[in-house]
């Protein structure tokens, strides 16, 4: 017992030095490219409050000491890393709200879509992709592979506004945002989970595939083992293998998702404020998103390690 | 044992149609397209489609199906143009990692990881938002994540041309690394770049026309799909023509790219059949004679591969099936238990008892594999589900057997192990397949097919890919065990002499029918098919004076198979005219041994060290 | 679309409200304000139930609401707080805070009589130290010094009590306009600052209450001790949807209940006549009192003057209106929109292009294969837009492409640079570009708040047309002391601008508003900064 709680610690400390060495480097690159970018927060403050894009230097300087942006760039990063390690992540030069508020008002509205979009997306895309190998009629299993491959190749923003036109405005059937409650999450989750499930049902179905032509599964055949059991025992950690790389995959393409759903839907989370802030130059509140991402994204990839891990030894011991 | 080639050259071609399309209607756009895609004709502003303008015209008046078309080739271009950069970057990135191995392949494989976790599209948007837009920041970002699969193409390439004994070879010669590297891999490389980049291709149609959703894509007024699709989108009511031809369009071009991708990953795979989860059959045939398989035909899209072959077990023989690879040695032994793909036809008899498998469907060959017939196929090693433990697996075949009470199956599969003479069972049920030795795997093997304690072995090559000694130990175990539990074996393999020292009976399988058969003794000692013989000539003889030169067999030819003739006469030294036009059928040589050739050479004149 | 009425009846309100000479006393009823309006959705159903809550549809969202700086919003900010004078209807002034006021002779003093029994909507009663501690947080500061009432106010004093005197530097009429802006003009409670004088939370004397407020939703509830009109419904709940065409999906689902003006939930051209086939939707079209134009840089190509009659030559404003607008705004001919104050009288500008060939031809631009050349040099200009998508009128992509196609015809070559949103603001500001769309702020800015952003300053963004000539003149009117003297400036300066073919005006647009089929009795405000909702009942 206590030679596994020294493997736990090791292992945290191992992941928290990681998560800190991408946080850090993420920071200081975004930091940079978005400093070094044309385009000046200070400006566009300025020139928000002036109503007009012509404002004097001395407005701009009046803007940039408010909102803290003197000195060199590598002084600036150091400032910010110094306050981000107490928490502090300043505020937003758009809004003029803590960073910190206005994250913890949307990171839960993205949470809860691209959340919804895979609890529906990963049973579902599993399903259609079994199936699409399973099925014993040939037409069926051509029907959902093709329409596996047609979630993957339909632009999002696209069928997004073809919802919207027939269920919201011609049929009244569903509201556009989340304002209607739950059904406004239904569109949005749809598209989401669409390119999710089609990617997911492809790559369960040619992993599955793959599975069932190992020579070993022919081998529990000749054993007479029943099929149940070569699926799960069998195909399955083939399968669950594949399924975990795609997670960092799945996860991007939420994140690009979101993209274009909190938009067309109105739902107001990370990835529209993502946007906004790169079109204002908001430093502070891109660092906070690109830190949030950058965590989302290590933290499922190395989920998605440690799962492999335990599925199956080779990749644990390799 | 794959589906037919031509019906898979089919598909890929359907698929590659859209792409095609798109490539044609992309370069061909300033010659087909009917109106200056740019110009404004601002009185026939949002013209329904009519003879003037096919698919109508946009707010401007511009005609849409020449904005389509210079769509395709905007397009088109960037592709292109990302593709190229992809290209060269992750081909010298992959060949130098691959080629120089050591710390820069370990830097090439860091990238390669670092850069395929990146989300592309986000990456995108950031190095656009900070570098600016325009065509040129568009590539940038789209190769900037576009690179790796190339380079895992290449450093395969080299990877596998740096270890190759033809490189050794080529470096003897004198060649330069450098000459060898650009006259032998990269040729090789060309045709999966070109398909993975077929695939590329729907990519950066569909991140162009998300990129335009950001108001990132190309710049006014050159037209774009997903602009186009945008700009559409007020009048989703009013106006659709609008808005669903380049919205087709997109789905057209990046579904072909996907289908095409996914056949090209698909391409070798056989199609496994498992049967529908369901009760299992109950079998209660006698279980005394022998295991009987008669006029045994198998075809693969109406090409027959096994072709009425027959051949008897008895309870407690061992027959030997011999044949080079292709002869159709593992598909007469598999097929009557239903174990080969699922495209494959087959016909005849196959009676075990009083039950024939080919007569009862799925359910009684599920009933019967495992139980009454335990096979153990070639590649051991493979045959092993790597990610699981030799005991688990082992457990899992004694429950399904059902031969020993529930609980008790660890202690029957640690008998097992015992059995087949595995060193420290005990130890060895948590080992995973991969720490094992080849001769371990195999001894495992066989242990699981012994699980339901079977009337009938089939061991296939159970010896092919293991060292000398081990070859020996792994047939002694066989022969010990057919005379301990009784049971009938059959023994399929390539190599005559070894057969001829386990098995009682001999079959020599050729081109999917069996040419010769009978004692082991007699059929080695009297060859009487030139095939037999010319399987013995390439075993070497310790008796052999030394510098004789062995004899080969000559090539097989790929030949198309004539229906009426011996297929063994193009490759036979003594065939004659009758050889070619009529198939000869089993004649006895002696009493219980059989030869199909119209020559019968060891009548005629003794074949062998004739000094040609 | 039911409703469609343009109010052509030239609201020179302004001009003729302000007496001719120095002295203006202005005592106006607040009744006044409903009535006089140009348009409405139809008749006032009296008998409507009141009470009830208005969904509305915002575009924007809500930073801090603190009204003395400028990440509030736009629509929030005006019914939670008010101001000393209130812009009537074309710009007439009304009483707010101050029932009246009085500007001395030499125009160096105004002195204003507060409002008696207002309090803020935490109890804190509006007095003469409320209004001076208000003034005092603004007035001066480096962050409001766009805007001439914080340069020009030189002290705020309290002469008695509920009594407010401005002192300033130098005589300036547009002053009280000015002090119309909620911001920072607006009056917040003392009380809603903390210690160290930090906004802490939305507290004014307006007839709506800020109940809740994040970055993307917002509801307010009535003010039941509102000194003025009270609004007849409960609540308002504002949230905001980023994307044009799904708040008109969003009305025509019946999820929200209005949309509309340039800033709050901006409706295209497009969308209004969607809106309009859409019988559940009410259309409304506010006076067009905002000009669209190009403007040119004239410290690049674009200094030619030959190029920049060219170009107005070459443009059909007719067709491009009709075109880019779906007829529902005005093709432009003057800066400022007819119902703006001292607009001045329409001028000829013909669709031409042959005309346009011949002056380039005369001035050495020579046709060379589809474009122009002169000693060597391409005429190219440059047109800068914002490459995010169209926001209500002004879809940048679309004009700028039809912009393109045009001045090809005559061999101007146009080169489309779509740069994001902070690029964009930063090349104006630097001057990277030959062409760009340019807008006036209409109604109640301008023409002053226009012309010192666009024609006057020392700045180093080339504005519209910034030259010493037009500086005096527009100079001349800001201070001028009459409204003769006023006028004739502007008309003055108007004058060289079309001299010098300054700028190209397309078009004088409308503000739009939609309205569900719930909403009765509303009115498009007169302004982008007043929203006012006290006619509005609900029906549902």
């Amino acid at each position: 017992m206590n030679g596994l709680l020294v493997r736990w610690t090791r292992r945290s400390a191992r992941l928290a030095a990681e998560l800190a060495l991408v946080l850090g480097i993420t920071s200081l690159l975004a930091f940079g490219l978005i400093a070094l970018a044309p385009g000046d927060a200070a400006t566009r403050l300025a020139q928000q409050r002036a109503g007009h894009p012509g404002v004097t230097e001395d407005q701009v300087a009046s803007a940039r000491r408010e909102l803290g942006m003197e000195g060199s760039i590598p002084e600036r990063y150091v400032r910010w890393l110094g306050h981000a390690v107490q928490g502090d992540l300043g505020k937003s030069a758009r809004t003029g709200r803590p960073v910190l508020t206005e994250l913890a008002e949307r990171v839960p509205v993205t949470l809860s879509l691209a959340g919804l979009a895979a609890v529906v997306a990963l049973p579902l895309g599993m399903l259609v992709g079994a199936l699409a190998v399973m099925l014993p009629w040939r037409p069926a299993r051509r029907g959902l592979r093709l329409t596996g491959l047609l979630a993957v190749s339909l632009p999002t923003f696209w069928v997004s506004y073809l919802l919207v036109v027939v269920l919201t405005e011609q049929l009244g059937l569903l509201p556009t945002s989340a304002d209607g409650g739950l059904a406004g999450y239904v569109m949005p989750v749809v598209v989401l989970a669409l390119p999710a499930v089609g990617l997911l049902s492809r790559v369960v179905a040619v992993s599955l595939r793959e599975a069932l032509a190992q020579p070993y599964v022919r081998a529990a055949q000749a054993r007479g083992t029943p099929t149940v059991s070569i699926v799960v025992r069998d195909a399955l950690p083939n399968v669950a293998g594949a399924v975990l790389n795609t997670i960092g995959l799945i996860v991007g393409g939420m994140l690009t998702g979101a993209l274009v759903v909190e938009t067309v839907f109105a739902h107001n989370g990370i990835g529209d404020y993502f946007v906004q802030a790169v079109n204002f130059r908001d430093l502070m509140a891109i660092q906070a998103c690109v830190l949030c991402f950058a965590l989302a994204f290590t933290a499922t990839n190395r989920l998605a390690d440690r799962l492999h891990g335990r599925i199956d030894p080779r990749v644990s011991s390799g | 044992m794959t589906a037919s080639g031509a019906g898979r050259r089919r598909r890929t071609v359907i698929c590659a149609l859209p792409l095609l399309g798109f490539v044609m209607a992309g370069a061909l756009a300033p010659v087909i397209a009917p109106y200056d895609p740019i110009a404004n004709d601002l009185m026939a502003s949002l013209a329904r489609p009519s003879m003037e303008h096919l698919l109508g015209t946009d707010q401007l008046g511009r005609d849409q199906l020449s904005r389509l078309l210079y769509g395709a080739q905007a397009s088109l271009i960037l592709a292109a143009a990302v593709l190229a950069v992809s290209v060269t970057v992750g081909v010298v990135i992959g060949a130098a990692g691959g080629f120089l191995g050591g710390w820069p392949d370990r830097v090439a494989l860091w990238l390669m990881d670092v850069t395929l976790t990146l989300p592309s599209l986000i990456v995108a948007l950031a190095i656009l938002g900070v570098r600016g837009h325009g065509s040129a920041n568009l590539v940038l970002a789209l190769s900037l994540t576009g690179w790796p699969p190339f380079a895992r193409l290449a450093r395969g390439r080299f990877v596998s041309l740096r270890r190759s004994a033809y490189f050794d070879a080529l470096q003897v010669l004198g060649a330069s690394r450098f000459r060898i590297l650009f006259q032998h891999a990269l040729p090789a490389l060309a045709a999966p770049v070109l398909v993975y980049a077929s695939i590329e291709i729907g990519f950066i149609v569909l991140s162009l026309a998300f990129l335009s959703f950001l108001g990132l894509g190309i710049p006014p007024p050159e037209p774009e799909w997903g602009q186009m699709l945008i700009d559409a989108r007020p009048y989703l009511d009013s106006a659709l023509w609008l808005a669903l031809p380049p919205g087709l369009a997109i789905a057209a071009v990046v579904l072909a790219s996907n289908l095409l991708a996914e056949q090209f990953a698909t391409d070798n795979l056989p199609l496994v059949r498992l049967g529908m989860p369901r009760r299992r059959a109950r079998m209660n045939g006698s279980t005394a004679g022998p295991y009987r398989v008669e006029e045994l035909a198998v075809a693969f899209a109406g090409r027959k591969v096994v072709d009425g072959i027959d051949y008897r077990v008895a309870p407690g023989r061992a027959l030997a099936i011999v044949g080079e690879s292709g002869s159709g040695k593992t598909l007469s032994t598999l097929a009557p238990l239903g174990l080969i793909d699922a495209t494959a036809r087959v016909s005849g008899r196959a009676v075990l008892g009083q039950v024939d498998l080919l007569g009862g469907g799925p359910a009684i060959q599920e009933a019967v594999r495992g139980r009454r017939v335990g096979v153990v196929l070639q590649d051991a090693r493979g045959a092993l589900n790597p990610v699981r433990t030799v005991g688990a697996l082992l457990d899992d075949a004694v429950r399904h057997a059902g031969v020993v009470p529930r609980g008790r199956e660890r202690a029957r599969s640690l008998e097992l192990l015992k059995m087949v003479g595995l060193p420290e069972p005990e130890s060895q049920v948590s080992a995973y397949p991969h720490t094992l030795s080849g001769g371990m795997c195999q001894r495992v093997m066989i242990a699981l097919a012994l699980a339901g304690e079977p009337e009938i072995l089939i061991a296939d090559e159970p010896t092919s890919a293991l060292d000398v000694t081990t070859q020996a130990q792994i047939h002694a175990l066989l022969a010990d065990l057919r005379e301990s539990i009784g049971m009938g074996l059959i023994l399929i393999s390539h190599d005559i002499a070894a057969a001829a020292r386990i098995a009682d009976d001999i079959a020599v399988c050729y081109a999917g029918r069996i040419v010769e058969v009978g004692p082991a003794a007699d059929v080695v000692s009297r060859p009487d098919h030139p095939y037999t013989r010319g399987l013995l000539d390439a075993v070497p003889s310790p008796k052999a004076v030394p510098g004789t030169r062995f004899r080969t067999l000559p090539p097989a030819e790929p030949a198309r198979r004539k229906v009426s003739a011996c297929a063994f006469a193009p490759r036979c030294a003594h065939a004659t005219k009758r050889c070619h036009v009529e198939e000869p059928p089993l004649q006895p040589v002696t009493p219980g041994h059989t030869s199909a050739c119209w020559v019968r050479p060891t009548v005629a004149r003794p074949i062998g060290y004739d000094g040609a | 679309m039911r409703v469609a009425c343009y109010s052509d009846e030239g609201s020179s309100l302004l001009r003729a409200c302000r007496p001719a000479r120095a002295l203006a006393t202005l005592a106006v009823l607040a009744a006044l304000v409903a009535g006089c309006t140009a348009s409405g959705s139809g008749d006032v159903d009296r008998t409507a139930a009141t009470g009830g809550t208005l969904r509305v549809a915002n575009a924007n969202e809500y930073g801090d609401q603190d009204p003395h700086d400028y990440n509030g919003d736009w629509f929030i900010a005006p019914m939670v707080f008010e101001t000393l004078v209130k812009y009537g209807q074309g710009g007439r002034l009304e009483p707010g805070l101050a029932t009246s006021w009085q500007v001395a002779a030499d125009g160096l003093t105004i002195d204003f009589e507060l409002r008696t029994g207002v309090k803020f909507h935490d109890d804190t009663p509006f007095d003469e130290q409320a209004a001076k501690w208000n003034l005092d947080r603004w007035v001066g500061k480096e962050s409001h010094s766009w805007l001439a009432a914080s340069k020009i106010i030189k002290a705020v004093e309290v002469p008695g009590p509920m009594k407010l005197r401005l002192r300033l530097e130098r005589a300036y009429d547009p002053l009280l306009q000015e002090l119309t802006f909620t911001r920072p003009p607006g009056f917040m409670s003392p009380k809603a600052v903390d210690a160290s004088g930090k906004f802490t939370k939305a507290i004014g004397t307006g007839p709506w209450r800020l109940e809740q407020i994040t970055t993307t939703a917002a509801s307010l509830v009535r003010n039941d001790g509102y000194w003025g009109a009270k609004p007849k419904i409960d609540r308002v709940e504002f949230s905001v949807r980023k994307d044009s065409q799904t708040r008109v999906s969003a009305l025509r689902a019946g999820e929200v209940d209005m949309l509309g003006g340039s800033y709050l939930a901006p409706i295209s051209p497009t969308e209004a006549v969607t809106l309009g086939k859409d019988e559940r939707v009410t259309v409304l079209h506010g006076d067009p009192d905002i000009t669209v134009m190009l403007g040119f840089n004239l410290n690049g190509i674009a200094g030619d003057k030959a190029i920049r009659e060219a170009v107005r030559y070459a443009l059909d404003r007719e067709t491009l209106t009709k075109v880019l607008y779906a007829g529902q705004a005005k093709a432009a001919t003057t800066l400022f929109a007819p119902g703006i104050p001292d607009a001045g009288a329409p001028q000829s500008l013909p669709f031409d292009p042959d005309q346009a060939r011949r002056i380039l031809d005369a001035a050495g631009w020579r046709q060379e294969g589809k474009g122009r050349v002169k000693d060597g040099k391409q005429l190219v200009l440059s047109l800068r837009i914002p490459s995010t998508a169209a926001v209500g009128w002004q879809d940048s992509r679309l004009s700028a492409q039809a912009v393109a196609s045009a001045l090809g015809e005559v061999g101007i070559t146009v080169n489309i640079v779509a740069v994001d949103e902070a690029t964009f603001y930063d090349d104006l500001h630097a001057g990277k570009y030959d062409l760009a769309f340019m807008e006036t702020y209409g109604a109640p800015y301008d023409p002053s708040g226009f012309v010192v952003g666009f024609l006057t300053g020392d700045r180093k963004d080339p504005g519209l047309w910034k030259t010493d000539e037009v500086e005096r003149l527009i100079d001349g009117a800001l201070y001028a002391r009459d409204a003769a003297t006023r006028a004739k400036n502007y008309q003055d300066a108007w004058a060289v601008l079309n001299r010098e073919a300054a700028f190209v005006p397309i078009a004088y647009r409308p503000r739009v508003w939609a309205v569900g089929p719930a909403v009765k009795g509303f009115q498009v405000p007169h302004t982008e900064y007043d929203f006012d909702l006290s006619t509005v009942t609900l029906q549902r």
